[in-house]
């Protein structure tokens, strides 16, 4: 009854929505006029997506700082109806299912009876570059801006079901916000892990965000941080923690978010028919600037910048070519800020004559691994095809 | 008729009207209505953040489209994709109703396909 109350008072609030009156019918489709910039409560200009749900996407300029604002950081929620307020003082994060002692922690309590953590990671949606897949493929037409790198503190999984005292044959542990779908059967935004990787000490609830509370649209007051891995796992508005002892079947774990069991990587007309849910970051690299508002000179010094980044394993070396790919220059790395950031290189560049250039950035793991030129999948997950910026020289 | 279904027809008849009559001011994200309900005891208030719906090319099945799809997400998740083929298009839809539980009948459904294809759609 309590959830079927919940729809009725969603539907009401649309009603409302449209008595208040609904917008100036923008045509569709008007991406030529360049993206859409919206401030949404607690952000700054954010390029629109999506709005009910909210799907933000954050300004290319802003990957120049180290880490990312909250009021520029991503938004990406699934279901349409997401939090906005919260009484703090009554709210109590749940853990139950296969424990001891089951509990509610108050903010409160998290911060006061755990040893606080902190880690500095890269939050990064499993679609982010969708829109550079081609063929194209269907979701939010991301470009480079659904991730944010941050620090984050809060308190380890593995303590808080210290608390609790996992029983055993515990072979998972789910997570859900507070998020709910327009209708009562559209499927719970419910993520499992491992219990290995959960208890591992390094997967945490976060209650700060870069020094501050998680702003409402990025998950307040709880979100989950699981370093190294897609910012599909990072659930937002966080509530329940259950512990399973059998294997999670809901739908954001074995129908959403899959990718062909081989890797991120298959065939348009030859789809794999065997897929798992995607887990860690693809080594990846991109461009951050020369941008295309800037102007590059000829015999003028221009700074080729960027990010690199995957699943904590380390990056060893970012190449950069001149010249679409035929020679490789080493760049410079920027000191590392922690396993699971991201790393900032930069390459002085001169460019010695006028023309069109062909930029490419590609980068190594410490395994030994090189980004390649092509890779694809139905879903546009996991980019990690070396990316191109074409530039011109004055 | 149960709860289920009446919710369901209250939902499309929402959309509807969500999509006829729409021409004023776009909406002030920060001036919602709230509302309020209970999760785990605690009170929090739930927001829609809608901006202004984007205006859709006059075709066949323009109506169905709106109404259904406009139900559990924003329309914008169509202005903002590229043009597919036919077969993607039967398959976004498909999906929507066989992973998603989209309330929408097989003739239903064949008409949101060719509107999307007549749309948007990759020869």
């Amino acid at each position: 009854m309590a959830g079927n109350k919940l729809y009725v008072v969603c539907i009401l609030a649309l009603l409302s929505v449209i008595l208040a009156g609904c917008g100036n019918n923008a045509p569709a489709g008007d991406a030529s006029k360049g993206p859409v910039l919206v401030k949404y409560p607690e952000k700054k200009d954010m390029i629109l997506l999506t709005d009910r749900p909210p799907q933000l996407e954050t300004p290319l300029k802003i990957f120049r700082q180290d880490f990312t604002p909250n009021e520029y950081f991503f938004v990406r929620w699934h279901l349409s109806q997401i939090l906005t307020k919260i009484d703090i003082d009554t709210f109590r994060l749940r853990i139950g299912g296969a424990v001891d002692n089951p509990l509610a922690l108050s903010i409160n309590d998290l911060k006061t009876k755990f040893a606080p953590d902190s880690v500095v990671a890269l939050a990064i949606c499993a679609g982010n570059s969708r829109s550079t897949f081609s063929p194209k493929v269907p979701g939010s037409q991301w470009l480079n801006g659904a991730m944010g790198n941050a620090v984050w503190k809060g308190v380890k999984i593995k303590d808080i079901l210290a608390m609790a005292g996992v029983k055993k044959g515990a072979l998972e542990v789910t997570f859900q916000g507070m998020d709910r779908g327009a209708l009562p059967d559209v499927p719970a935004f419910i993520k499992s892990l491992g219990i290995d990787r959960a208890t591992d000490g390094e997967v945490m609830v976060a209650y700060e965000m870069n020094g501050q509370p998680i702003p409402m649209l990025n998950g307040y007051p709880l979100k989950l941080v699981v370093p190294g891995w897609y910012a599909t796992y990072w659930v937002g508005s966080l509530a329940s923690i259950n512990v399973l002892t059998d294997t999670f079947k809901g739908f954001w774990m074995k129908k959403a978010y899959q990718v062909p069991a081989t890797g991120p990587d298959e065939k348009p007309d030859s789809l794999a028919k065997a897929t798992v849910p995607i887990t860690s970051i693809n080594l990846h690299s991109i461009f951050v600037e020369p941008d295309t508002s800037e102007t590059v000179t000829a015999n003028k010094p221009c700074l080729v910048e960027g990010l690199a980044f995957n699943d904590g394993s380390g990056i060893k070396k970012v190449e950069l070519s001149l010249d679409g790919g035929n020679t490789w220059v080493e760049t410079n790395l920027n000191p590392d800020l922690g396993k699971y950031s991201w790393r900032r290189w930069k390459y002085d560049w001169t460019p010695k004559t006028a023309g069109e250039y062909h930029l490419k950035v590609r980068a190594t793991d410490e395994k030994g691994h090189t980004q390649t030129d092509k890779q694809w999948n139905r879903s546009g997950y996991a980019r990690g095809f070396i990316e191109q910026l074409d530039v011109k020289v004055n | 008729m149960n709860r289920k279904n009446t919710f369901i027809l209250l939902a499309i008849c929402l959309s509807v009207a969500l999509i006829s009559g729409c021409n004023s001011k776009s909406v002030d994200v920060y001036k919602q209505p709230p509302n309020t309900f209970s999760i785990n005891g605690s009170v929090h208030e739930m927001n829609l953040y809608p901006d202004a719906p984007p205006a859709f090319p006059e075709h066949e099945g323009k109506a169905e489209f709106m109404s259904y799809c406009g139900i559990c997400h924003s329309l914008k998740y169509i202005s903002s994709q590229p043009d597919f083929p036919a077969k993607t298009w039967d398959a976004e839809v498909t999906k929507m109703i066989i992973k998603y539980h989209a309330p929408i009948d097989s003739l239903n459904a064949k008409k949101i396909v060719d509107y999307l294809v007549a749309i948007k759609g990759k020869k």
